[in-house]
């Protein structure tokens, strides 16, 4: 049973792209549970350790709007403006792809 | 070669376009989208919330238990019954002072009432960049935007900004860049308050206004409640103004129920 369990699923989790397709899963079930649950700027902090770890993590503009929609109101101190969280991950996004053009890890 | 080489720069430019387009479209019309999902999300949303609040405040109730010696119990215990006490005491007091307005109100035909709405708070605002609230009360409950928050009863915290079917936001007043209109008890001194974030307000005053450290400040009305008391204020020789900080007497983290005045 174990190892057909092994031979079943773990070719699936060791691959190297397919290891990171399922963190990649799993990084979205952790946004969202820290968008509902956590302080926002511990929110802040995940998504730019994921556009940092993952390539091309366009889904965190995605989460950012989600999180404008459950909390956002028209902040008075910005005329009105709704959108801060996106606004500011969808920079971030395009901040840290750049910085990950000019940036190489030798670890 | 380089007819591929333009080929691929004429696409990425054209997705840069259609993106530039897409963000235009999604600024222009961010209220009207917002308020539309909002309504859509308050669904999903509502039981999500509700079920973390109970678990978050579950969590920290069982590991604070875990960490608390007996000693330090007795002391914790000893010292709220001192506070219960004391609390009782000023109660006493407070109870036949309002019986006497509320005689006074009648006598003068002005005996109003507000009639509020209990709600549990399912999110609070630490957890959004906003400072804003969502309780678990919508339309459907007569709710309304612009309805005033209150916290204990008769802490004014904030207004309702945004409402769906089942649930509302709430924009406290203490947020960035809001202003709000207050009263110094007992001196009569109006002031306008603008919003600093986590319960704070700042006023400014000309120096010769005596304000006090220590004095309440109440919402303007027939039926005033209370904003927050004067924490400090600071004053430079050179400026003619003095600032003046108001805190709000809640812990806002610690929030479980308001009532809204409908």
């Amino acid at each position: 049973m174990a190892k057909s369990l092994h031979a079943g699923v773990m070719p699936f989790f060791t691959t190297g792209m397919n290891k990171k397709a399922v963190f990649r899963i799993i990084s979205y079930f952790v946004l969202l549970a820290s968008i509902l649950s956590m302080p926002w700027w511990l929110s802040l902090v995940l998504v730019g350790a994921f556009l940092f770890y993952f390539n091309k993590y366009y889904e965190a503009v995605f989460f950012a709007l989600l999180s404008d929609i459950v909390y956002a109101t028209p902040v008075a101190k910005l005329n009105g403006f709704v959108l801060v969280s996106f606004s500011i991950v969808f920079l971030l996004t395009f901040l840290i792809e750049f910085l990950k053009k000019r940036m190489s890890f030798d670890l | 070669m380089t007819y591929l080489r333009d080929n691929e720069k004429r696409k990425k430019r054209n997705r840069v376009f259609l993106l530039l387009i897409a963000v235009a479209f999604l600024f222009y019309y961010q209220h009207k989208i917002i308020s539309f999902f909002s309504d859509k999300t308050a669904l999903v949303a509502k039981p999500a919330l509700e079920s973390v609040s109970v678990l978050k405040e579950k969590a920290s109730n069982g590991i604070l238990s875990v960490f608390l010696s007996k000693s330090s119990l007795v002391a914790q215990n000893n010292g709220l019954k001192n506070e219960l006490d004391e609390s009782r005491a000023k109660l006493l007091d407070y109870s036949r002072l309002f019986a006497e307005n509320s005689e006074l109100k009648t006598l003068l035909g002005r005996n109003e009432q507000d009639k509020t709405l209990l709600a549990s708070v399912i999110s609070k605002p630490n957890q959004s960049p906003y400072d804003t609230i969502i309780v678990d009360v919508g339309e459907k409950n007569s709710v309304f935007a612009g309805a005033q928050v209150l916290a204990y009863g008769d802490i004014i915290i904030g207004k309702i900004s945004e409402v769906s079917n089942d649930t509302s936001k709430a924009t406290l007043f203490s947020s960035p860049g809001e202003e709000y209109e207050g009263m110094v008890l007992g001196k009569n001194i109006s002031l306008k308050l603008l919003g600093r974030g986590g319960g704070n307000f700042i006023s400014e005053f000309p120096r010769g206004v005596l304000i006090e450290q220590g004095d309440q400040v109440y919402s303007v009305g027939l039926l005033p409640h209370l904003l927050g008391t004067v924490q400090n204020i600071s004053s430079d020789p050179r400026d003619p103004f003095q600032t003046v900080l108001v805190r709000g007497p809640i812990n806002m983290a610690e929030l479980r129920f308001v009532e809204i005045i409908l």
